[in-house]
């Protein structure tokens, strides 16, 4: 198991922490975009960079002052850094022993790459080289540095299977670093969102999907509608918290926040329904009803998103096909749209670092 | 690469670069007339039978390989420090190690003497202790290293900038202490540079005379019995000195050349398709 405990690094230009991390087993992927730190925190666990503040256990054992080669972990970096001066199974017995090197290398399948140049290989043969060379040592604990960030486009589907059917053979915990959604969603058990270098949520893929904890999770994972507002009032009895956003009230459950609170909020596009005229509101959606005009009709598989205009900013709500063509939305150009109580996703604003 | 169509402007640089290779060829002509006197190899001959030539030849050829080595023994550690680490006065230590290309060398060898001669700080101490540097191989030393050694700093800090730090990191991870990791991972990576780094200075230790001069005209060196048949007997007496000399460091340079196309091949091998 490793454990992360208040790390701190701060560069001139960059600031990282606090990060508090427990990774038991399994796949974790550290998903954020470019410059959020999750390198550097690869880089810190390995003993690349030393952390300002903070410890990092693993299996029991503190490695935070131990230099990289006696912290018995395994990192794959994102070019693989194959040492070009020695052939791949050179390459493969630098760090670990003739005598295992059988079974991995039919583990990973490179029996007929052996004596080749590393110059010669393609970049997914680079990758299980890398691979193999790693898991030789031993280690605790492997870790992946985009581990398709060299690799062309079109094998990466191919090798996401792959890779995630290897790492699952493996008894130790794999952190895997990506920036691609759809590479974390196929791979790993476990998420770990990073931005600006913090950790912003840590769950499933289908958690941090559905409710994302903060706005920049949202946002990174496409939540589309995220929303400033303030709390306005709040009656536990009535179960009834309002928020005004930009003037529109909005209604939902009650929860203990105190009026005249900024609150970050999101809607799923898939939540919000069409009212249609002349035809009765449901009792649920009847406290959230909002009136614009359509802006844009997009086609998106078997929805069509619509880009809603309202007085208090855009909204855009999907509409199933059938629904679409059923209530002739494209002849329309003002409507009212709707959503339940519960349908607000409540997020926590991190603290700026 | 597509190098551009002739103009008028590449006729010039033609001239230019003719002009400047042909001044560069007349010490060869130089050389080449001295040794088309048929005389010029019998003398050659007589003067490698010659006591004070051989033991020139001795004293340089044995104080410019310990030079060398002892310029990389420091050289090399100091070039890889300056690769790897940005710290405050980097700048600075990278102008003084430089600065013996800058300075004229008899300069250089007259502020060693006032360091090493028999009145100067050091050697004023060592000389109450019975021994000179200015009549000592360790002298010649002094004054070659002074010289010689930023050729083996820059050549290797070059070859180091080209390594990726990432290799080295790698090596770590895998469980290899540092000095393993240079051993195995940076060295290798880096002896094309230090190779080349390597020839150079022994070429520019053996061929040193300004601060030799200064700080040690005993024992002599060739460069330094050069110049004293010279004084003795024209241009005639040091005409077969020059041609040993002209052909060891020629010697240098065809080693570097030929050495240069080996590793350019084996540089490309090596980035092709990293």
């Amino acid at each position: 198991m490793l454990e992360l405990k208040e790390i701190y690094k701060e560069f001139p230009s960059f600031k990282l922490g606090p990060v508090n991390l427990k990774i038991k087993k399994g796949i974790i992927a550290i998903l954020g975009p470019s410059g959020s730190g999750k390198t550097t925190l690869l880089n810190i666990i390995a003993g690349i960079i030393k952390q300002d503040k903070g410890t990092i256990t693993l299996n029991g054992r503190e490695i935070d002052h131990l230099p990289p080669e006696k912290r018995h972990i395994g990192y794959v970096f994102q070019d693989f850094a194959l040492f070009p001066h020695l052939n791949v199974r050179e390459n493969l017995l630098y760090g670990g022993r003739e005598g295992d090197l059988k079974d991995l290398v039919n583990l990973l399948n490179i029996g007929h790459l052996l004596d080749r140049d590393i110059q010669s290989l393609s970049s997914g043969e680079r990758q299980r080289v890398a691979i193999a060379r790693t898991l030789l040592t031993h280690p605790e604990l492997l870790m992946l540095d985009e581990p398709m960030g060299s690799i062309d486009e079109n094998l990466r589907k191919k090798l996401w299977i792959e890779l995630r059917n290897l790492l699952r053979q493996l008894d130790i915990p794999v952190i895997l670093v990506t920036h691609s959604k759809e590479e974390a969603m196929i791979m790993a058990d476990q998420v770990v969102v990073m931005g600006n270098g913090r950790i912003h949520q840590y769950g499933s893929i289908k958690e941090i999907y559905e409710f994302p904890s903060t706005a920049f999770v949202a946002n990174f994972m496409g939540f589309e509608n995220v929303f400033q507002g303030t709390v306005t009032d709040t009656n536990p009895e009535r179960d009834v918290l309002k928020i005004n956003w930009n003037g529109t009230e909005l209604t939902t459950s009650f929860r203990n926040v105190a009026p005249g609170t900024p609150i970050t909020f999101g809607i799923r596009p898939e939540n919000i329904m069409i009212v249609r005229e002349g035809k009765p509101v449901g009792d649920l959606i009847r406290d959230n009803i909002i009136e614009g005009n359509i802006l844009r009709i997009l086609r998106k598989g078997g929805i069509y998103e619509v880009i809603v205009s309202t007085s208090s900013g855009y909204v855009t709500v999907d509409v199933p096909d059938h629904v679409f063509h059923r209530i002739e939305l494209n002849k329309k150009s003002h409507i009212k749209i709707g959503f339940k109580r519960n349908k607000i996703h409540f997020m926590e604003s991190l603290p700026e670092n | 690469m597509y190098r551009g169509d002739y103009t008028n402007l590449n006729k010039i640089t033609k001239i230019l670069t003719l002009l400047m290779v042909a001044y560069l060829l007349l010490p060869f002509l130089g050389g080449a007339l001295s040794l088309s006197d048929w005389q010029a190899i019998t003398q050659i001959i007589h003067a490698l039978k010659n006591p004070v030539v051989v033991s020139a030849l001795k004293t340089s050829l044995i104080s410019a390989t310990f030079s060398t080595m002892i310029c990389i023994l420091f050289g090399v550690p100091l070039a890889y420090t300056l690769s790897r680490h940005r710290f405050k006065g980097a700048v600075i230590i990278e102008a003084i190690i430089l600065s013996p290309l800058v300075v004229p060398p008899i300069v250089t060898g007259l502020f060693l003497l006032v360091i090493f001669g028999p009145n100067g700080i050091i050697g004023g101490v060592v000389s109450d202790l019975g021994f000179r540097f200015t009549r000592s191989l360790v002298g010649i030393m002094l004054a070659q290293i002074a010289v010689a050694s930023p050729f083996i700093v820059i050549t290797s800090k070059a070859a180091f900038d080209e390594i990726d730090p990432k290799l080295e990191f790698a090596s770590r991870i895998l469980g290899k202490g540092p000095l393993e990791t240079f051993f195995k991972i940076t060295l290798p990576l880096a002896k094309g540079g230090i190779i080349a780094g390597l020839a150079l200075t022994f070429a520019r230790a053996i061929g040193e005379f300004g601060a030799t001069f200064m700080v040690a005209y005993h024992p002599r060196t060739i460069p330094i019995q050069l110049y004293a048949s010279f004084l003795g007997g024209g241009v005639p007496a040091a005409v077969p000195l020059a041609i040993i000399l002209w052909i060891m460091s020629l010697g240098v340079i065809i080693f570097l050349k030929s050495f240069e196309i080996f590793l350019g091949g084996w540089v490309a091998r090596t980035k092709r398709n990293l």
